[in-house]
This record gives C-alpha cells, sequence and structure tokens, in this order.
C-alpha cells in the first residue's frame, strides 16, 4: 500500500477518531485504526459498541490496507511540517515521510482488526444534521451518567404526535426536545457514549444532511463521508410519558436570566451534597433561599406572575439551572402541583424539562 | 474550650466492670466466641502485645492466659447512651463514634468539667477515659491521645503538639502520611509549613483545612446534629469459609439488607460502596466505587457490590465479607420512577419499626449465615 494524502485532511479524519480507539482495552488491536486505500482512502477505529469509517482524500499509488497505532499515529502526523505526507507500507512496518523527516512504526495485521457492521442503508432516514445535533445538545445533560442504570444512560428517541422526540432522564429529572418529523423511525435507545460522539464528529461538518440507518440494534449517521456506527441499548426506556406532569394546576411565568442568576448566586451556599434551595411561592413573589449547616445562608427574591396556592418546595439548584438554560424563550412556565410532585418547565414549544423536588 | 472524651479500651471495660473475675485481667473482646478476631483488648492485654485484628489464635499464642470474651454489642450501646448524658450535662455534645464525643465547654475550666466528667463515669460505670482540651475538635481529638489510658492533656500552644507525627493526626490515613512523607513530611510542624497549593493537590480543600485547625485557627463548632456518619457499614465472619457464587451472593445480600436498613432509618443514602474481601490465609481485598445515585435500597447495593466483587479474582475461600456505604447525604431527593419499589420498601420497614430487623426479609435469605453483628465505628445514638 502506498498513499500520499495532504496532512490537513488527514488531520481532519484523524482527529475524528481519536474518540473510538481505545486507549485501555483488553484488546490491543482496538487501539489501532485501520487505513484502506482502495478507490478511496478511508479510516476505520471501532471500540465494537461505537465504531467510525472516515473518508480522506489524496492520492492512492498502491491499494491495500494497514493497521497503525491510533494514538501514536495521530500524533506523529500533527507533528510533521511538510504539507504533503506520503504513506507506506515496507513488509511488517509503516513508513511515514514527510520532507525530511520519516518514521518506521511497527504494525499489526489488518486481518485482526474487527469487521464493522454496517446497518444497511436500504431504508436511511434524511434530516437536516444541525437540528439533530442541536435536539442532542438540548437533552443530553440530564443522560444518567453511569451504566448502572443502562435504560436511562442514553437519549431514547421516538415519534409521537409528528414529531420526533429526543428524551433523557437520570431518575431525578426529565427532559425532552422536539423536531417535526412525518416520516416513520423504529424507537431507539442511544447510548450516553454514542451520543457525545455523535455531537463531536457532526457538529463540525459542513453538509446539510444526516442519514440515519437502523438494522439489527445498530444505527448508522452518515454525513460528508463520515460514518458513525454505534450499538443501541438493548435495554427499553422507562415508560416515562405517564409520568409526565402534564396537568400541575398552578404556573409561574419567570423571567429566565432573573431565575437562573438567582440560583447561580445561591449554589454558591447550598449544601454541597444535595445543592437544596428552597423555594417559597407567593402571590407576586418567589423568595428562594439557600441553607448550610456550617456556612450560613442566603436568600433572594424575584418577581412573577402567579395564579396559585402558596407552595413551599425545595430543588436541587443545579438541577434547576441546567434545564431552564436549556429553553430558549425568555419567559418560563414553571408549573407546580405541591410540595411532593414533579415540577413541568417549559421555555418553548420544542422543549420540556421536569424537575423532582427534594423533600422540605 | 472543646473537650474530646475518649472512653479507654471500651468494650474491654465494660466487660472487666461487669465481671470482678476480669478485673486486672488480660481481656480481649472478639467478633465471635470461636472464628472471631480481636475487637479491641484490656490494657493488660495490651502489654502482652495484643492488637485489635488478630485472631483468637494469634492472641492466645503472645498471650496464652488472656480471658476472651464474646462482643456484647447491646451492653456496649446501652453504656455508651448513658455516658452521652453525662456529656451532655457539661456542654453541646457530638457523638463521634460509640467510644469518642466532643464537647463545647464554653468558658468553664475544662480541669473541672474534666475531673467531673471522669469521676461520673468512673462511680456509675467503673470504667476510665482520657480527655483532650483544645480550641477546636481537631486539637482536642489529638490531645486525648497524649495520655492515655485515664489522661487528661490540654493544648494551649502550637508547640505542644508540633513534634508529634502527622499520621497520627484523625484524617491521615495511610495512602495521605505516604504521599506527605514523599515530601519529608512526618510531624505537624512540617505539615503546617506545606504550601497550601501543594498541600491541596496533595489532600484537596480538607487539607488546607486541616492546616488551619492544627494551627488553632479554625472554629468549626460542636455540632449536636452533626450526626451525618462518615459511613454505614457491615461486615461479617462467615461460620466456615465459602468460595460457591450462590453463598457469596447471599452474604453479599444479608450484608446489604443491614447497611440499607441503617441508611434508612437515618434518612441517608450514599453513592460510594466498598465491599471488603478477607480469605482463610488472612490476606484481603478492598475496592469501592462511586455511582451516580446516592441508594438506601438493599437491592442496588446487592446489585452494586456484587458488580464490584465480579470484577475482584476470588481464587480462594473467603472468611469475611464486609460492605461500606460512604459519600453519605440526607436521601431528600425524590425520583421520578419507582415509586412503586418505594412504597414496598416502606412497608418492610414499618414491619420492621414495630416487630424488629428479622421480622421480615427477603426469599433469597431464607438460608442466611447466622452472625452477630458486629458495631460500626461510626455508630451514633438513634434519633427519637
Amino acid at each position: 500500500m502506498k498513499v500520499i494524502v495532504k496532512k490537513e485532511e488527514i488531520l481532519k479524519s484523524l482527529k475524528k477518531v481519536q474518540g473510538i480507539s481505545e486507549k485501555r482495552t483488553t484488546m490491543p488491536i482496538l487501539n489501532n485504526i485501520l487505513l484502506e486505500a482502495k478507490d478511496k482512502i478511508t479510516i476505520k477505529a471501532t471500540n465494537l459498541d461505537n465504531s467510525i469509517i472516515s473518508t480522506s482524500y489524496g492520492t492512492i499509488e498502491n491499494t491495500g490496507s494497514i493497521c497503525i497505532p491510533s494514538k501514536k499515529f495521530f500524533e506523529i502526523i500533527k507533528s510533521l511540517s511538510g504539507e504533503s505526507i506520503t504513506i507506506s507500507q515496507e513488509e511488517k512496518n509503516i513508513l511515514i515521510k514527510s520532507g525530511k523527516s520519516s518514521f518506521k512504526l511497527f504494525s499489526q495485521s489488518p486481518e485482526d482488526f474487527p469487521a464493522i457492521k454496517k446497518p444497511s442503508t436500504d431504508k436511511k432516514i434524511t434530516l437536516k444534521r444541525a437540528d439533530f445535533i442541536k435536539a442532542l445538545n438540548k437533552v443530553e445533560y440530564a443522560i444518567y451518567p453511569d451504566e448502572s442504570r443502562l435504560s436511562l444512560n442514553g437519549v431514547y428517541i421516538h415519534k409521537i404526535n409528528e414529531k420526533l422526540r429526543f428524551v433523557t432522564s437520570d431518575s431525578f429529572r426529565l427532559c425532552y426536545y422536539e423536531l417535526p418529523f412525518e416520516k416513520e423511525i423504529e424507537n431507539i435507545l442511544i447510548s450516553k457514549k454514542g451520543t457525545s460522539e455523535i455531537i463531536k464528529i457532526f457538529s463540525t461538518e459542513e453538509t446539510d444532511n444526516l442519514d440515519i440507518s437502523i438494522e439489527d440494534n445498530y444505527a448508522s449517521f452518515e454525513s460528508d463521508g463520515t460514518t458513525f456506527i454505534t450499538r443501541l441499548r438493548e435495554v427499553k426506556f422507562p415508560n416515562y410519558v405517564e409520568v409526565l406532569p402534564l396537568n400541575n394546576p398552578f404556573k409561574s411565568y419567570i423571567d429566565k436570566s432573573k431565575i437562573l442568576e438567582s440560583l447561580e448566586r445561591l449554589l454558591v451556599i447550598a449544601e454541597e451534597s444535595t445543592k437544596g434551595v428552597m423555594f417559597s411561592i407567593k402571590q407576586d413573589i418567589i423568595s428562594i433561599k439557600g441553607v448550610n449547616v456550617e456556612l450560613g445562608e442566603g436568600e433572594d427574591e424575584i418577581d412573577h406572575i402567579y395564579d396559585g396556592e402558596s407552595i413551599d418546595i425545595g430543588f436541587n439548584a443545579q438541577y434547576l439551572i441546567e434545564a431552564i438554560s436549556k429553553a430558549e424563550a425568555d419567559k418560563i412556565e414553571m408549573s407546580i402541583k405541591d410540595s411532593n410532585k414533579a415540577v413541568l418547565i417549559s421555555g418553548d414549544e420544542n422543549y420540556k424539562a421536569v424537575v423532582m423536588p427534594i423533600k422540605i | 474550650m472543646i473537650l474530646h472524651i475518649d472512653m479507654d479500651a471500651f468494650f474491654a471495660s465494660v466487660e472487666q466492670a461487669s465481671n470482678p473475675r476480669l478485673k486486672n485481667q488480660p481481656v480481649a473482646v472478639a467478633s465471635s466466641e470461636k472464628r472471631g478476631v480481636i475487637i479491641t483488648s484490656s490494657y493488660e492485654a495490651r502489654k502482652y502485645g495484643v492488637k485489635t485484628g488478630f485472631t483468637i489464635f494469634e492472641a492466645q499464642r503472645v498471650c496464652p492466659h488472656i480471658k476472651i470474651v464474646p462482643a456484647n454489642f447491646e451492653k456496649y450501646v446501652s453504656t455508651s447512651k448513658k455516658i452521652i448524658e453525662i456529656f451532655k450535662k457539661q456542654g453541646i455534645t457530638e457523638v463521634f463514634s460509640i467510644d469518642e464525643a466532643f464537647i463545647d465547654i464554653g468558658d468553664k475550666n475544662p480541669l473541672i468539667v474534666s475531673d467531673q466528667i471522669k469521676k461520673d463515669i468512673k462511680k456509675n460505670f467503673s470504667i476510665t477515659c482520657s480527655v483532650g482540651v483544645g480550641v477546636n475538635k481537631d486539637i482536642a481529638k489529638l490531645a486525648s491521645g497524649i495520655n492515655k489510658p485515664d489522661g487528661f492533656y490540654w493544648v494551649k500552644s502550637f508547640d505542644q503538639i508540633k513534634d508529634i507525627p502527622i499520621k497520627e493526626v484523625c484524617g491521615i490515613g495511610k495512602k495521605i502520611s505516604g504521599k506527605l512523607a514523599l515530601i519529608s513530611v512526618k510531624t505537624i510542624n512540617d505539615f503546617v509549613n506545606i504550601k497550601n497549593e501543594v498541600l491541596r493537590s496533595i489532600m484537596g480543600i480538607g487539607g488546607i483545612r486541616l492546616k488551619m485547625a492544627l494551627l488553632g485557627e479554625l472554629f468549626e463548632k460542636v455540632n449536636p446534629e452533626s450526626v451525618i456518619p462518615k459511613s454505614v457499614s457491615n461486615s461479617m465472619t462467615l461460620p466456615q469459609n465459602i468460595w460457591k457464587k450462590e453463598d457469596i451472593d447471599i452474604a453479599l445480600f444479608q450484608l446489604s439488607e443491614k447497611v440499607a436498613y441503617r441508611l434508612r432509618k437515618q434518612g441517608l443514602g450514599g453513592k460510594r460502596i466498598g465491599v471488603y474481601v478477607r480469605f482463610g490465609d488472612f490476606t484481603s481485598i478492598s475496592i469501592d466505587r462511586r455511582y451516580y445515585e446516592y441508594t438506601s435500597d438493599e437491592q442496588e447495593i446487592f446489585k452494586r457490590a456484587k458488580n464490584i466483587i465480579n470484577n475482584l479474582a476470588l481464587n480462594k475461600p473467603i472468611r469475611l465479607l464486609g460492605i461500606s456505604v460512604t459519600e453519605l447525604s440526607p436521601a431528600v431527593q425524590i425520583q421520578i420512577f419507582n415509586e412503586n419499589k418505594k412504597e414496598r420498601i416502606e412497608a418492610i420497614d414499618r414491619i420492621r419499626e414495630r416487630w424488629g430487623f428479622s421480622a421480615i426479609t427477603w426469599g433469597v435469605l431464607a438460608k442466611r449465615f447466622k452472625h452477630k453483628p458486629p458495631i460500626s465505628p461510626a455508630w451514633r445514638p438513634e434519633k427519637p
């Protein structure tokens, strides 16, 4: 195999695959990327759950494929000063040449690199790339962070009322974001790691569209010569629709920036472990208090429009901040039932968040 | 002024006080009569080199005429509760463990208060304690260790403590003292001279807090409500060594059940779960892992503990198993899902409240191990 590539071009591809190739693994082959030169140059990386295939441009002098340690290869390419880089194979070694610099790397057999399973693109769905990334960005914060609850450790995507809904929950809060959607799609649960890779890989692409294909518990996402394949979670996301507090009777309309500033201030003093703040909600005014047994306390007041009963309710301030800051409107609506029940935050038509209170 | 009272060889002293034949004799309290380990020993036994953690066999080897007494935790708890009442007469009391407490005595004379406490305890329970006095809890705790047993020590200036090895300070574990040794920090004086940035990188903000405390510049309140323990844990020496998966599961679930119940009784949940394994040959491993959710649910604790133990190489028969839950916080955050589960657990707790812990248990524990639970160092009197 021998290819001549532009440094800038190949770096773009290598950057994308870094997150996928494993750093520590019981299978050393997964620390490698597979560089293939057939009718085009492709770079593949996989950690078995997530895989990426990225196309790069260059001149192919001899076809073939090689297996190279991902991180070292990336660092070497990055360090080279020349514009044009020649990558070739010499018996078991890989030669990298650019200008007067040259490197020789030991390589593993490309036959050992695991085959990447790619869903068939026959039934692909095309979405606006920017919309899809935006939806993931809106809901990523509420994903359950560790794998002790697999059913919540990802983004649940399903079709409901002619909308594509992206749902996440860490069991203390839940949120969703919707995109208009008329086609049909299977319900899928993309893992947390898969989600963050999709955001990373496709945020910088320049093309408008993102093609999604789903088959046998794998989903692929393709845009501009880059394909990302993720193994979907096989567990079911909990039935969240039945716990959505859509009928909360009391509604408070609050200035988004005011409540955020106020919560940020009180977070400074709130107890480290619970981040608890107490809301005392009355007509026209909400007073918010943060108490810390060891440090002292803080209090703040904000005005709002409210038609309900007076309620005292406690929240984890951090949860509220995250839920509210994803809303785009200047005013948010907070609907409440009582001190122990879920609160629904609506920012704009597409975004809703549920936050559970803390006991007072 | 702050007093730190530390009961001298508490469990052993209680045994000696309640049985005249054990008076002035080397006595060791063991977790169980046959296969237990030494939990504590009297000062007479310590002279022979008997140490906490010894097996009964080891204790008998260094001190052949030692009297082994199986632990009677109910007795220690009830004595401890009565002693705490004596402390409360003297000032705001923070119970630190079953045999230790802090008292804020305000402007009272520490010598007089200490004498009174010692007299009251001696008269009522025939046991002794050591008292440390300092401007804050950290210094008082350090001081009580200086003249043990039946001691009294008042730290009035930094010079009195500056040469004490830093590893003897409460909060400096093996890991941290090892790191400190690397930068040639051995004494308290060395410690307070570490630059804040360095200290922070070694042990976080807690290091700076401790430095200020040792210099007498920090005055944290004695807090009777500071009953949030550092950890809730439970361990058991098994009636015989086990190695089968089913047996390990039963033991782990049994421990989880106990730990979970104790967490719930205190209204707490924990994030970090630790598993401790001691093998038949007395080698041991412990490992812990942090999870996102605070939990006080036995099934969840069991699931996490099992997950942890599955990653350990269990290639030898197991003698003792333990589970600890740390990073505790009041369980205040309400969950979205899990409503049914919560009701089920509340029902279990109500039954136990009325008819005792063993009135109800899980089906998987039909074949449970017989075990008299030891007491955790984080023991606190229950809230009314």
